[in-house]
């Protein structure tokens, strides 16, 4: 099965702006992730992989093919869900999703057919009929995933795709893309800025800074913790107790950074470490603790560390949260 | 039935006092009082639940029905509170021929700041939104990210005592969300009350002391994250526990007093359900102490925004 | 989740041009939802009812009310039944054909420029050239309703309701004359259409320019030449050959229109060079700017 994607030194100049520079990937299929900073290149690749714009140097093929050739041939094999409306006002559901599949080169009954099907897969059943401008920001989102799948793509490039929904509709569109992407030779590339999202639905990542790609690689190798390193929370704490179980921590041979608030911090233990250790120095410090955990660096650390901003520490388990509302129910 | 944390000591900047609003036949909001205070306060809820609504009323821009809205002593609508209230709205504002920098310029004038003064500002907001050497190109050539420093640097020239942010960081790429977060969290350390509205909970998780949740135009729940998940007493604490033998322990910890169930999950987890937080992590130290069992995790999986989030949106949609 | 189609049919695909008619189908759906266009578009089709009625009532009371005949011809000139006959209605349905596009120009084509609806056609299976070919045709068929298909259905009544057989036997020419002009007015004006439209897709500027095009420039030829012509020249002869009268668009279109017809006019060859040197440049309008927003958006 050839790869999904292949680009060799691709370069695109703009003008005068420089969007792209010598970038160079081979990406197998599957579900990946597309980050990077406004203006780090994503949305010019996104635009070369769909054939919209020459690119000024290298090759792209996707799905074997070269896109400066074959352009309007791969779209037919491509779904794109742009992250502005890409709407045309005065159609309703069912037109706007039959449309897209025409232009794909679908005949107008089956295109239709699907239509349907689409959108009552997607809870639209009802509004079907309704013109578009009369559509919850929810709703469009949906709408303009059912027109991206209506020709069948094999691949699925998204930009922000739970923009504008609410945290039950995120969940939803999240769980959705991930089955779309689990499909048998279908393969999904997601642009977002939710890097949380990404992490949910993705199994490898393209990081892009500056016109180049920073990383790409699998999501479990960029995100390999540091091994014996914990994340630890602990309440019942003061000033005085938080400091003296990090010194008895740190004086039993744990490498101990404290976290932004109290009752938090990194460990770095040696392979002889027990972590019953952990909770007698509790004990014995007055704290308690609850919240143990192996190190899990978040791709949040990841990005942040490779364009050059290092966060105070690994988020940390649990909340932050300040000393006034520690209350009783 | 609203869930309520206690109030912090320090005098409310907002109070809403039984505001209901209307639109027609459609009541937006019903019956809701609450008091925001400085500290960073999250204003969370499905789509359509009123929160826009609530923004509306607190800017000013609308007027409650019934019930007051009163900032910092004034009745919300008069010019006197906008005074202390600045405004992110949620779209992209207009005049987007006008630079960024002009377009704060104008923004102080509104505010009653000429001249020097207003330069002056303008600057210093800038700098604080991370703007200054990128202000100069007019509006509509800005990526979202940077409209959105263009916005909050409107809502701070004036130097505000309340701000209210409608999704601040829409559009924003990972090291802004980390900039503006730590903007929201310096303005919030000097005395400002800081309202977010937002739909990306784990951020919340992080930034926001004291949470709002709006459903169907009621307060459902007010307080620490912290505070509400321990009110939300019907739902059990769940924990994960990660051993090494998970089966052995899993008897031993359904001894402990406070454990209601124990699930096992090959090949190393145990999810327990527990009735009383604070009892449960004394006895589990103690168990922890007393038995070796090659603990390699404990942690709460319930207790972040996005699951409290669940749980409050549940118990709205049983009937009362 | 398993999206239909996926493992029991393969999608036989068709060719992308046959696209074309979907976007045009799908403009012209537009246009009609809205009541203005029903208005206008009745407006449009008054003429042609009058006529309709007129030819009608020709035909028949010809012979019993002689009077009723004069009646009719002094309103309506060159109501003969030759080729002028069409024509002239062709032409003379100039007004309403273009405020029907000054309004139509934005729903077809405009609105696509914001909101991302360009992006929408051509990141599916279909490249600029089908796109504006979809939103040509629509154009076109638009100026079609207004101005061909009337004249032919006025062709055929009129030949019907006289001398069917001979009628149609010596004046067949007449009907590949409505279709080549009507086609000529299609493609021209279309053309020039959609040009406005990608630079100016917003309705008000739209109707100003359009209307300063057509509105304006006419008034202003005529001015010119009647300002301008040669000492001893009557008025007519001025219209007829003055080359301000090129500056007439719709006019340049009927000198040309008129070949098809047989009928040769003077200023034939400026009319020609003007129509051809429109459309090549609003071709390459319409590229350019089409390109420069797939770039952008």
């Amino acid at each position: 099965m050839t790869s999904l994607f292949e680009i060799d030194s691709l370069s695109h100049r703009y003008g005068s702006v420089l969007a792209l520079d010598g970038v160079s990937l081979s990406v197998e299929h599957g579900a990946i992730g597309l980050v990077g900073q406004n203006g780090a290149g994503k949305s010019t690749l996104i635009k070369i992989l769909l054939g919209l714009v020459r690119h000024t140097d290298g090759t792209v093929r996707v799905f074997g093919s070269d896109v400066a050739k074959h352009g309007v041939g791969l779209r037919g094999r491509i779904g794109y869900m742009p992250e502005r409306e890409g709407v045309t006002p005065g159609l309703n559901g069912i037109e706007y999703v039959g449309l897209s599949g025409e232009l794909n080169g679908l005949p107008r009954k089956l295109a239709l057919r699907r239509a349907h099907e689409l959108l009552s897969r997607l809870g639209l059943e009802e509004a079907r009929y309704r013109r578009l401008e009369n559509y919850s920001a929810g709703m469009v989102q949906r709408l303009k995933l059912a027109a991206t799948l209506v020709h069948d793509p094999d691949l699925l490039l998204l930009d922000e795709p739970t923009s504008g929904l609410d945290p039950d509709g995120r969940t939803a569109m999240l769980a959705l893309l991930k089955s779309l992407a689990q499909r048998p030779g279908k393969s999904l590339l997601f642009s977002t800025h939710l890097l949380g999202d990404i992490e949910h639905v993705c199994r490898h990542a393209i990081i892009m800074e500056k016109g180049k790609v920073a990383a790409s690689g699998s999501l479990d190798e960029m995100l390999a913790g540091q091994e014996l390193a914990f994340s630890l929370r602990w309440k019942n704490g003061n000033e005085s107790t938080n400091d003296a179980y990090l010194a008895a921590l740190q004086q039993a041979g744990a490498e101990v950074s404290p976290g932004e608030e109290l009752g938090q911090a990194r460990a770095v233990v040696s392979s002889d470490w027990s972590n019953q250790q952990f909770f007698h120095l509790a004990k014995q410090t007055e704290v308690t603790l609850t919240g143990l955990e192996p190190e899990e660096v978040d791709l949040r650390t990841v990005y942040l560390r490779l364009v050059g901003m290092e966060a105070a520490l690994p988020p940390l388990i649990g909340l932050a949260k300040r000393a006034e509302s520690e209350v009783g129910a | 039935m609203t869930i309520e944390g206690i109030n912090t000591a320090v005098r409310p900047l907002v109070e809403v006092g039984n505001v209901s609003k209307w639109f027609g036949p459609l009541m937006a909001l019903n019956d809701i009082s609450l008091e925001i205070g400085p500290g960073i306060t999250g204003l969370i809820g499905p789509n359509g639940a009123g929160k826009t609504t609530l923004l509306k009323l607190l800017t000013g821009q609308s007027k409650p029905s019934l019930g007051s809205v009163q900032i910092c002593g004034h009745l919300a609508w008069l010019a006197k509170a906008k005074a202390h209230v600045g405004f992110c709205p949620y779209g992209d504002a207009a005049w987007d021929e006008l630079s960024g920098r002009r377009l704060v310029t104008v923004t102080a004038g509104l505010h009653g700041f000429t001249g020097d003064e207003a330069k002056g500002r303008t600057e210093s907001v800038l700098e604080t939104v991370g703007m200054v050497d990128r202000a100069d190109r007019p509006v509509r050539t800005y990526s979202k990210g940077m409209r959105q420093r263009i916005k909050l640097g409107q809502a701070l020239i004036h130097d505000p005592d309340l701000l209210v942010l409608d999704e601040p960081l829409n559009g924003v790429d990972p090291v802004g969300r980390v900039e503006l977060n730590e903007l929201f969290l310096r303005l919030a350390g000097a005395g400002k009350a800081v309202l977010i509205s937002s739909h990306i909970l784990n951020e919340m998780d992080e930034l926001a002391d004291h949470i709002l949740f709006v459903c169907r135009g009621k307060l459902l729940a007010s307080g620490s994250l912290e505070t509400i998940r321990e009110v939300l007493g019907d739902y059990p604490l769940k924990v994960r526990v990660s051993c090494e033998s998970p089966r052995q322990v899993a008897p031993q910890l359904m001894a402990l007093e406070s454990v209601k169930s124990v699930n096992v999950e090959p090949p190393e987890d145990l999810f327990l359900e527990v009735q009383n937080p604070n009892r449960f992590y004394a006895e589990f130290g103690e168990f922890a102490i007393a038995h070796d069992i090659q603990l390699s995790r404990l942690r709460a999986t319930d207790t972040s925004a996005e699951a409290v989030f669940d749980y409050l949106m549940e118990r709205a949609a049983r009937p009362e | 989740m398993s999206v239909p189609g996926s493992e029991d049919e393969t999608i036989i695909r068709r060719a992308a041009w046959l696209a074309a008619w979907p976007i045009a189908r799908t403009a012209m759906h537009l246009v009609f939802r809205r009541k203005l266009f029903w208005v206008l578009f009745a407006l449009a089709l008054l003429s042609f009812i009058f006529m309709f009625g007129a030819i009608y009532l020709l035909a028949t009371l010809r012979q019993k009310y002689p009077q009723v005949e004069q009646f009719i011809t002094s309103m309506l000139k060159d109501l003969d039944g030759s080729g002028t006959t069409f024509l002239n209605f062709m032409v003379a349905q100039s007004t309403v054909t273009i405020i029907l596009l000054a309004f139509a120009g934005s729903v077809l084509a405009g609105n696509d420029h914001s909101r991302g609806g360009l992006i929408f056609y051509l990141s599916r299976r279909i490249n600029v050239v089908h796109y504006a070919t979809g939103k040509l045709l629509a154009i076109g068929l638009l100026i079609c309703m207004t101005t061909t298909l009337p004249a032919l259905i006025l062709f055929i009544e009129y030949g019907l309701l006289g001398d069917t057989g001979k009628y149609f036997w010596e004046k067949y020419p007449i009907f590949f004359g409505i279709l080549g002009y009507g086609a000529l007015l299609s493609v021209a004006v279309g053309l020039l259409l959609f040009a406005l439209v990608s630079w100016m897709p917003k309705p008000v500027p739209l109707v100003m320019l359009w209307g300063g095009l057509f509105v304006f420039l006419p008034i202003l030829s005529q001015i010119l030449t009647v300002a301008m012509r040669e000492p001893g020249m009557s008025r007519r002869e001025a219209m007829d050959e003055s080359p301000w009268r090129l500056l007439d668009f719709w006019n340049d279109l009927y000198i040309v229109g008129n070949k098809f017809f047989g009928v040769e006019k003077p200023l034939f060859n400026g009319a020609a060079v003007v129509v051809c040197s429109v459309c090549i440049l609003s071709a390459i309008a319409i590229f350019v700017r089409l390109r420069q927003l797939q770039h952008q958006s």
